[in-house]
């Protein structure tokens, strides 16, 4: 191929390219305005994100003011539409209580500010089952207003407020429902329980869960190797072993 | 011998797989541009400036290579070795994809760190993430052609097209994110050492063997905690703008993944093709 056919032909292809593109680009930016204007309107004090949480986010001394709004303001919509979609942190896993009473003064301050959704509330629940403020947890997901995230919470609440026996019992007979509700909290008190009547079979199953939501845990990896060891699981032992020496454990 | 991607199905991956589908557009004539244009492109400066993985000229990995391609069952892919003061590999190619590693990986990294590394690339290839990646670059380069062609600028009038633009970088850096997880539990499975998994995460990332080789690997994990409690909208959206996950987080995504009996399974099954990878050394 001659260069002049090759430029044309590229040439040719980038217009069909940008052209393609720019139909589609206009297609789904109408579907991310659309949804942010939704949010924005069942959001009474939806305000720039920017203004409010940091002017230095974006600066880009090189264009206009106006321009520079524009920009600032087409980066907030694509945030609160992502926003729907993609969490910066997964609630599940912030266990340690000072990081998870971070998360929840800043999510207080979300639903003061307005932002009273359903993923806010079913967070600040999770966080409170965590931390073991029951009280709370529950005046949390009173605010809850979708059935399923409702039913998602209710076996993890229910079963928090059962005292030991019960629990046990209550665990045992929904193991399946409650190992989906992914609540560290609940896994790692039938895990104690377990340990402490030297059952290592269940102690094993919900220390296992204990340690993918909590994965650098010390006591709780050294928990898991135990109940390898006491249920002769050589094969495992070796690999959890491993685990330990990588997270600083020396055996 | 069994098929592992039956076996390993991460959900947080397909989530943000299906989320990307949404925005992935025009594959047809972004492929075609592609394959006619920038493949060619890139082609001669691959042959001519590269050193090609061959059983004579780096024996090791040739071998490596091999090992891994015929586990997964699929051709083995074309190496190719670049000179860079930077660790790094990559992938390339939508045809006949291909692997590039620069020169001070290859003098730097362990032979159980090479494993994982090369594991790592091929999964990518055996999962077709290759294709989603081209087809998601090709997308932001084309978002850049419609600023620059006349009448088509228009679409940016308010910001649409910046949006956009925006909303597709958070969108493909999230599934980015994700299967550079898979990838690493790939590079586990194969290497049989977390050992080495870790040492490999760390050198790609702080890119100096002494400081790698000085820091204690329990230490560095614990900033995972720091950062997967880090609040504040800027914080959040600085995560969410990462292409490749943090080191700590990585690592720590590989200790969930070892620390399910069912996983460990898989590991112990690996044995016998993870010893024949660990004999070349």
């Amino acid at each position: 191929m001659k260069f002049n056919e090759f430029s044309d032909k590229a040439k040719s292809l980038y217009s069909q390219v940008a052209q393609e593109v720019a139909k589609e680009v206009m297609k789904e930016s109408k579907n991310i305005n659309d949804k942010v204007k939704q949010k924005s309107n069942s959001d009474s004090s939806s305000q720039n994100t920017l203004v409010k949480y940091g002017e230095d986010y974006v600066s880009n001394p090189t264009i206009s003011k106006a321009a520079q709004l524009i920009y600032e303001k087409s980066i907030e919509k694509a945030e609160q539409f992502i926003d729907k979609y993609i969490r910066p942190y997964n609630v599940f896993e912030i266990i340690e209580p000072e990081f998870a009473k971070e998360i929840v003064n800043d999510l207080e301050l979300k639903i003061e500010k307005g932002k009273k959704t359903d993923q806010n509330y079913f967070e600040l629940t999770v966080l409170y089952i965590n931390l073991n403020d029951l009280y709370l947890a529950l005046e949390a997901s009173k605010n809850i207003k979708d059935p399923n995230i409702k039913d998602r919470l209710k076996l993890a609440l229910q079963i928090s407020q059962l005292g030991n026996n019960d629990f046990i019992e209550f665990y045992d007979k929904n193991i399946i429902s409650i190992s989906d509700s992914n609540i560290y909290n609940i896994f790692k008190r039938r895990a104690k329980l377990a340990l402490e009547v030297n059952d290592y079979t269940s102690a094993r199953s919900a220390m296992e869960l204990c340690c993918v939501l909590n994965p650098i845990s010390q006591t709780d990896q050294s928990d898991l190797l135990l109940c390898y060891e006491k249920l002769g699981e050589s094969n495992l032992v070796q690999i959890q072993k491993d685990i330990l020496d990588n997270i600083g454990v020396t055996i | 011998m069994f098929i592992l991607k039956d076996k390993i199905k991460r959900e947080s991956e397909i989530e943000s797989r299906n989320l990307l589908r949404k925005f992935l557009v025009a594959k047809d004539i972004l492929f075609q541009h592609f394959t006619q244009i920038s493949e060619n492109v890139l082609l001669p400066d691959l042959y001519g400036k590269t050193v090609l993985v061959t059983e004579s000229t780096f024996p090791k990995i040739h071998q490596k290579r091999k090992i891994i391609s015929n586990f997964l069952n699929i051709p083995a892919p074309d190496i190719f070795i670049y000179e860079n003061f930077y660790y790094g590999s990559d992938i390339n190619g939508l045809r006949k994809p291909w692997i590039e590693i620069s020169s001070k990986t290859i003098n730097d990294f362990s032979s159980g760190e090479i494993t994982f590394l090369l594991a790592k690339q091929i999964s990518h290839i055996y999962l077709n993430h290759f294709i989603t990646k081209i087809h998601s670059e090709q997308i932001q380069k084309s978002l850049s052609f419609i600023e620059q062609t006349p009448g088509l600028n228009l679409v940016n009038l308010f910001g649409t097209m910046d949006t956009y633009e925006k909303a597709f970088q958070l969108i493909y850096y999230n599934w980015n994110r994700e299967i550079t997880h898979t990838g690493d539990i790939y590079g586990l499975l194969f290497s049989g050492s977390l050992k080495s998994a870790n040492n490999c995460i760390i050198k790609l990332i702080i890119n100096d063997k002494e400081l790698s080789e000085k820091l204690e690997v329990h230490e560095y994990i614990k900033q995972h905690k720091y950062l997967s409690s880090l609040k504040g909208i800027i914080s959040f959206y600085t995560k969410l703008d990462e292409a490749v996950p943090y080191g700590p987080i990585r690592i720590a995504e590989l200790i969930k993944f070892l620390v399910n009996s069912e996983n460990k399974k898989i590991f112990q099954d690996m044995k016998q093709v993870q010893e024949e990878l660990n004999e070349i050394q």
